[in-house]
């Protein structure tokens, strides 16, 4: 009784202790502070949680002076009586643990029991109570003396403040947060038919970049966040699934090349999109210092789903779609072509011979073959399918999703690309709720079957190429005594095939100690093993070659466990809410792969067995990875008004040299929600949400591969004679450490109209010094870079805006509008000794890191019909001197601007979603890709036929050309290996990105069958673009990759 | 608060202080040794210099392998690649500086067996913990490949980088030195590798280098830098060493147990026998081989010079005739009966020949060619044919470098160079598209790029 008379004193001190702070702010309140105090009631709300000792210790110390307050005023009272109900959600009718339930201006204030029970002593005969709980709408019930239960039920608020975000070790609210976090959520990463979940995050994340280099399924993406922070080292963020890192650097994990293209496979394809609760990327220091040395390229925190309690679930559903190769560039036709080889030679004044016009003086000249469309002008064909069952008691849910996804190629052939994935998730908590287990198991299989070149490149076969398969389909290598050198119908039965067996467990136990102190252990492990099968049989390969069948096999295995014990204390006292957190960190992962070259094959037909190959050579590959920290978070919160974030972590990687392994980085971030100030009370107008906040820390990065400081020698492929050889690996380098990144941020945050209108905007600004760099090296030194620090500073900053709009939100329609804009910028602030750097031609302080460098091309002469040049004295040169007259930052090669535009608009049973990504940026020309200069025996893009014909023409695409002293070819070959301004084009495009379309079938359809929802849905992907760039895709800006795909899928989702 | 801060200082010193670094201690990679342990012990320092033969050998398309005969084969007057237009602007003497060929198979491989033989030299000098004939072995084996690559360089770019030590940091700004001074170097190098190494080959065959190999480089390096004397008696030492004789069959002049060679590469890739035979041969006797000769090499060959039937093979596709360099014959295949010949003894009558026709012996000069020509089933000159000019002897003696080492590391590109005759020879052949300066092939663009001391020949 005694407890429960101090809870109750407690509340009642509590706002004395506001009305006592309000005084000093406005002393006409002075009066009804007196009133107040003089009617307290005696206090006794029901207690039904144990307290910690020392808010009881604090209790005992205020009692005193409260008891005698209270008394004073007990005997002017009527009888009490006591006042009962229960609070549950609207929604679901799972009852609400925690809701606050306050008698308005009597400030007694009880908290709702695990059962959403409350109940009061109270003496006045009417009045009215506040109930709210954290993510509905606060709803205010009259009572009258007499009645015997409330019932009370409360609807979820649709206030995107108050949901949930995770941030690291724990969770908070947009509202509350001190960091840059964005959320995206499950809803909108459903919507998207990928494969992929990084391709879910394009155009979504204001500061973060996502690019899709290739087409091909499987393929990477590159991901950047807040620009470009190292010159050389990864500037992929780190990437955390369930609390196990994930994926590190974003690095492909294949170990043959295949049509997937320099960024290779991407790891995150064993993260089924449609598995995902949530992701938040983690941009500022505040958010990511306490991630130490991984936090400097920001953070992506991946959460799978998790059961609900309340009623079994089943959902399954089926889609099926088709893709195919959008923005191709169109090439010469026969006519076309030949008519730039024979004005080419006439140009050149040159003879053809068999040699270098077989294409003109051999091959049939009317013949005619779109090779684009042969080679990849295939309609591929998509499928996927899940089934996902959850449900769950009050201390135990569960889920358990299984899905399977299918994606074909535009390539001709029969060529996919299919997961599966199993995704479980237990959560259970102990009845007296003082400890909770969390185990999730993310299983992903995938197969790759998959191509070895990417047939793209050679959409540049001249058209009037031979046949390339004769009449039984076998590959042609030679037409009338000329060889075919590349026959990429051949390459067709080169086969590619990767398999990737992916896990990732989490356990995440938690135990109270006693009220406010958690102790808890995150432990996680994840093992990828990929295995990959690459074949070059006897019949895609040219006789000239290498007539012998061949075969490589790979296999990688990564190992890694981390385990995080963490303490967390909260301390609510009344001069605020403190939580303190304090973790350690340790992390190992072993890396292992074989890579086996298998060759002398007797026949095609045993080529994938190692065994049938009489020549075997093998190549080992080990890697082992330890970290350790400790770190630690101190979280105050006074009053949901003022808060302040201070992090730190002690860091310790083993890629560094002895005496360098240890780092300490930290963060401070504070927030004022300046619209919670009573004195803005009066004139706030419309504003009904306000947060200024900022943060300031310093996080590292390590991403540099591992054992770099040491010199090795490696064990050589082959042995000379009988002898086994070494051979020099690395250059000695012991003196390096981390790479350091100062990030600060500046944020405003708004929301006007009941939080209708949101409008956010944060400044940024991240110095990253000490760099890591790979110092390319001449390579009169034996090696082409070496690993150091560099005393470089490189500088992103820039603003990003985000501006959300519930319009409409009537029962029937609604509709909402969410916009962001970055506007980065980019530079590289210092840089020792430039000038006599191996990077003097590439970089130059003031400007951004990712420039395009090369010649000023002044035009095409009008009488030469040659490119001319612009030299350093401004004059207009036919021949540009190197190294005098090449220039440096002749455009900006990053977005000026991006972002992304999404509307959703929802009528009835109706919902449509249509997602805008848009970009401002200068990038490659086709020419960047395709080098062979216009008039040799390739074909061309249907541009080059703007060319310049005779004295006179006025143009900006040269004569044609083919003979290597051609003053033409010259011109051309400069720009090939120095640059030139005309390999430059806008890239930028507004991309309709996603479209979603659903039709939820409305209940009374359902009535008569077994059925609780049921929902049909269109979604396309890419399926427009809008763009000034001509030839290929912005995004990829190569015509020799495969672009993203258009996507369009259709299916049917079922709820039972 | 307090009690917190307690703790985290506690726990914080408990895993940073004792075990503090054992943390974060992980075990070095199993397929790498760390260099000082590497030359800890004469195995595995051995196996540094196998693996030096092993990269150079490995690299078929390099400067140690075809590299080095084609590009010069063709900027010279001797082939022409029959059916990749990029590489026409060899043929043509029209390289541009970004020609990956360049730095792909000729500066880079050279530069990196060049750090790989500094890092035994550096470290197996003086270093106790070898046994010295092991170290003896080691150094002088290291200092031989270094001089062959470092000749190549300066042969194709003239001025070049002379980098001596494995320190990065110094050698990242490394401009070039003059030919002369890179001589200079190579000779005194030999010297020391003469001295270092034995006459006998450390293992069986000849795969390795001896002393007399370094005697026959050095004996190339005189001629090359015009110390007549020093390379007459050089060559001289060989050509009198029993265990080298010209092989009368001409077939078995490039196989692996030829008497004639005195260094040779051995194939280490499955399949593979010498570069060149890869590279040459044609697919099968229908189609075109890959690099076609030249008229004006088939001319050079005297009627009856059994080096044009034996070393040289034709194919007729669309009835025209093909020449093709046929001194290896094996394309692929197992057994391995063909090796790399680095340094051969026709070269060392050749050498000496040259020499004695500055030194004025003029009969000793066609005594050398003869012995030469013999072999090659063709009449000896007589002294009715010995002009009276040294100039007049030399374009003998060049005539017949051309015809026995055609097609072979370089020398023809090189004997036009050294002797100035290239403006004469090729001006003729080539007509415009010769240019003098074309003599030295450019500075490959990616390092004038990464390095500003480096400046680019003329021309380019």
């Amino acid at each position: 009784m005694n407890d429960l008379y101090v809870r109750g004193a407690l509340c009642s001190f509590r706002n004395h202790y506001k009305n006592i702070r309000s005084l000093v702010l406005k002393p006409f309140a002075f009066r009804r502070f007196l009133r107040s105090a003089l009617s307290t009631s005696p206090p006794s709300a029901e207690m039904t949680r144990g307290k910690s000792l020392a808010s009881y210790v604090l209790y005992l110390a205020t009692i005193k002076i409260l008891f005698c307050v209270c008394l004073a005023h007990a005997g002017q009272r009527e009888q009490p009586y006591r006042l009962r109900g229960t609070v549950s959600s609207a929604a679901t009718g799972v009852a609400l643990e925690g809701a606050t339930v306050q008698i308005r201006g009597s400030g007694i204030k009880v908290l709702t029991d695990s059962d959403g029970a409350f109940s009061f002593l109270i003496t006045d005969r009417s009045g009215i109570l506040e109930v709210s709980y954290v993510g509905h709408v606060t709803k205010e019930v009259t009572f009258i003396a007499g009645q015997l239960s409330l019932d009370i039920t409360l609807v979820v608020k649709e206030n995107k403040l108050d949901e949930a975000v995770v941030i690291a070790y724990g969770t908070t609210t947009r509202r509350l947060n001190t960091g840059s976090v964005t959320r995206i959520t499950a809803e909108e990463i459903n919507k998207q038919p990928v494969i992929n979940p990084l391709a879910a995050l394009q155009g979504r994340v204001p500061g973060m970049v996502v690019t899709q280099g290739s087409g091909v399924p499987g393929s990477g993406f590159d991901v950047q966040i807040r620009g470009q922070n190292s010159l050389a080292q990864g500037s992929a963020p780190l990437f955390i699934v369930d609390g196990v890192p994930f994926g590190e650097n974003n690095s492909a994990i294949n170990r043959l090349n295949s049509a997937a293209g320099s960024q290779g496979l991407s790891p995150f394809n064993s993260i089924n999109p449609q598995d995902i609760e949530s992701i938040e990327v983690l941009k500022d220091a505040d958010a990511t210092a306490i991630y130490g040395s991984r936090g400097a390229n920001g953070v992506v925190l991946i959460t799978t789903k998790q059961g609900v309690k309340g009623v079994t679930s089943i959902d399954f559903g089926y889609g099926e779609g088709l893709s195919r190769a959008a923005r191709m560039p169109k090439w010469l036709n026969t006519e076309q072509y030949l008519q730039m080889r024979n004005e080419a030679f006439a140009n050149d004044g040159a003879e053809k011979n068999i040699s270098n016009a077989y294409d003109l003086l051999v091959w049939d000249t009317l013949k005619y073959t779109n090779w684009q469309k042969q080679l990849t002008g295939n309609t591929a064909h998509d499928r996927n399918a899940f089934v996902a069952v959850s449900g769950g008691s009050e201390n135990t849910q569960f889920t358990i999703r299984g899905s399977l996804a299918k994606q074909g190629t535009v390539f001709p052939g029969d060529f996919g690309y299919q997961r599966s994935s199993l995704l479980t998730n237990i959560q259970h908590q102990s009845s007296n709720k003082r400890f909770a287990i969390n185990l999730s198991t993310n299983y992903n299989a995938d197969v790759n079957d998959a191509l070895v070149n990417d047939l793209t490149a050679y959409s540049r076969l001249p058209p009037n190429h031979p046949a390339l398969l004769d009449d039984n389909g076998f590959p042609l290598w030679e037409y009338q005594g000329i060889p075919i050198s590349e026959n990429p119908l051949a390459y067709l039965q080169r086969e590619y095939e990767s398999r990737t067996n992916n896990w990732i467990i989490n356990t995440q136990l938690s135990y109270r100690l006693f009220e406010g102190l958690e102790l808890r252990t995150s432990a996680g492990f994840n093992r990828m093993m990929t295995e990959e099968l690459r074949t070059n049989p006897r019949i895609a390969q040219s006789p000239l070659n290498n007539p012998t069948p061949s075969a490589s096999f790979a296999n990688s295995l990564i190992e890694s466990f981390i385990i995080e014990p963490q303490l967390a204390y909260q301390y609510d006292s009344s001069f605020g809410n403190i939580n303190f957190l304090l973790g350690a960190t340790y992390q190992q992962s072993n890396a292992s792969g074989r890579t086996i070259n298998a060759s002398n094959y007797a026949s095609d037909a045993m080529l994938k067995t190692v065994m049938g190959a009489s020549t075997i050579n093998a190549l080992d590959q080990y890697d082992k990875y330890r970290y350790a920290a400790v770190f630690g978070r101190i979280n105050y919160n006074y009053a949901d008004k003022y808060l302040l974030n201070v992090t730190s972590r002690r860091d310790g990687s083993s890629r560094f040299g002895p005496g360098r392994q240890y780092a300490t980085f930290g963060a401070i971030g504070g927030a004022w929600l300046f619209s919670k100030e009573s004195f803005l009370e009066q004139w706030k107008g419309p504003l009904s949400f306000g947060k200024l906040r900022a943060s300031y820390g310093i996080t590292g990065n390590d991403a540099i591969g591992n054992y770099q400081y040491l010199g090795t020698l490696t064990t050589s492929s082959f042995p000379y004679g009988e002898n086994t050889g070494i051979y020099p690996s690395r250059l000695f380098n012991p003196d390096y450490g981390w790479e350091r990144n100062r990030k600060l941020e500046l944020a405003l945050e708004t929301g006007f109209f009941e939080d209708k209108l949101m409008f956010n905007v944060a400044y940024f600004r991240n110095k990253s010094d000490n760099q890591l760099i790979q110092y390319s090296l001449p390579s009169q030194t034996g090696f082409l870079s070496i690993t150091r620090n560099f005393p470089a500073i490189v500088m992103n900053r820039g603003w990003e805006l985000i501006a959300e709009f519930s319009t409409i939100r009537s029962d029937k329609f609604r509709w909402n509008t969410a916009f962001n804009i970055t506007l980065p910028r980019n530079e590289l602030k210092q840089f020792a000794e430039l000038e006599t750097s191996s990077y003097r031609n590439r970089y130059r302080v003031g400007m951004p890191l990712n420039i395009s460098n090369g010649y000023l091309v002044a035009g095409v002469n009008e009488t030469t019909g040659s490119y001319e040049f612009v030299s350093s004295d401004g004059e207009i040169v036919s021949t540009p001197a190197y190294p005098n007259d090449l220039f440096l930052g002749l455009y900006a090669l990053d977005p000026k601007y991006y972002g992304g535009l999404n509307n959703t608009l929802s009528f009835g049973p109706w919902s449509l979603t249509i997602f805008f990504e848009f970009r401002k940026q200068m990038g490659n020309a086709y020419t960047n890709s395709h080098t062979i200069v216009p008039g040799m025996m390739y074909n061309q893009p249907l541009r080059v036929m703007d060319r310049w014909r005779a004295a006179g023409d006025i143009t900006d695409v040269q004569q044609f050309t083919t003979t290597a002293q051609s003053e033409a070819y010259r011109t051309y070959a400069a720009i090939n290996s120095f640059g030139g301004s005309n390999r430059y084009t806008d890239a930028s495009f507004i991309r309709l990105k996603n479209v979603s379309l659903t039709f939820n079938f409305p209940d009374k359809y359902l009535q008569r069958v077994p059925i609780k929802g049921c929902q049909l849905y269109l979604r396309g992907q890419n399926l427009l673009t809008i763009t000034p760039y001509k030839y290929g895709d912005p995004e990829n800006q190569t015509i020799l990759n495969l672009p993203p795909l258009m996507q369009l899928v259709a299916g049917v989702q079922i709820n039972l | 608060m307090k009690i917190d801060l307690k703790i985290k200082i506690l726990l914080s010193s408990l895993i940073c202080s004792a075990s503090c670094s054992k943390l974060v201690e992980v075990e070095l990679p199993r397929n790498q040794l760390v260099t000082e342990r590497a030359f800890s012990n004469d195995e595995t320092a051995i196996a540094a210099l196998n693996g030096l033969y092993t990269a150079i050998s490995q690299n078929i398309t390099s400067i140690g392998g075809s590299a080095l005969t084609v590009y010069p084969a063709m900027t010279a007057d001797e082939a022409y690649n029959a059916l990749s237009p990029s590489l026409e602007v060899f043929s043509n003497n029209a390289i541009t500086p970004e020609h990956t060929a360049l730095f792909n198979s000729l500066w880079n491989p050279a530069y990196s067996f060049i750090y790989h033989a500094n890092l035994i030299i550096e470290e197996v000098h003086d270093n106790s913990a070898l046994s010295p004939s092991v170290r003896d072995m080691l150094e002088g084996e290291a200092l031989f490949i270094r001089v062959f690559f470092y000749l190549q360089l300066t042969e194709l770019f003239e001025n070049i980088p002379l980098i001596l030590t494995t320190d990065y940091m110094d050698n990242t700004l490394q401009g070039q030195v003059s030919k002369a001074v890179v001589y200079e170097q190579l000779v005194s190098d030999l010297i020391i590798a003469m001295e270092l190494l034995k006459e006998d080959y450390p293992v069986e065959g000849r795969s390795r280098a001896n002393k007399l190999a370094v005697k026959g480089l050095l004996a190339r390096t005189y001629l090359y830098s015009g110390q007549y004397e020093f390379a007459r008696l050089t060559a001289e030492e060989v050509i009198n060493e029993p265990q080298y004789t010209l092989e009368d069959d001409l077939s078995v002049v490039f196989l692996a147990n030829s008497r004639e060679v005195i260094w040779q590469l051995r194939p280490v890739m499955p399949n593979f026998n010498a570069p060149e035979g890869n590279t040459f041969l044609p697919n099968n006797d229908t189609s075109m081989p890959l690099y076609v000769l030249t008229d004006a090499l088939l001319d050079a060959f005297d009627e009856g010079d059994n080096r044009k039937s034996a070393w040289i093979g034709v194919n007729n596709v669309n009835s025209e005739d093909y020449f093709y360099p046929m001194k290896y014959q094996i394309k692929l295949g197992m057994p391995v009966m063909e090796y790399n010949v680095m340094l051969r003894l026709a070269e060392q009558y050749l050498i000496r020949a040259e020499a004695k026709a500055f030194l004025g012996d003029f009969e000793g000069c066609l005594n050398d060619i003869n012995s030469v020509r013999n072999r090659a089933g063709l009449q000896s000159y007589t002294k009715e044919d010995i002009s009276p000019t040294v100039d007049d002897m030399l374009t003998i003696v060049l005539e017949e470098r051309r015809v026995e080492l055609f097609c072979e590391k370089g020398h023809r590109w090189f004997d036009l160079k050294r002797t100035g005759r290239a403006d004469a020879a090729l001006g003729a052949l080539k007509g415009d598209y010769w240019r003098s300066t074309a003599i030295n092939y450019p500075i490959p663009a990616s390092e004038l790029l990464k390095n500003y001391l480096l400046v680019q020949n003329e021309g380019y």
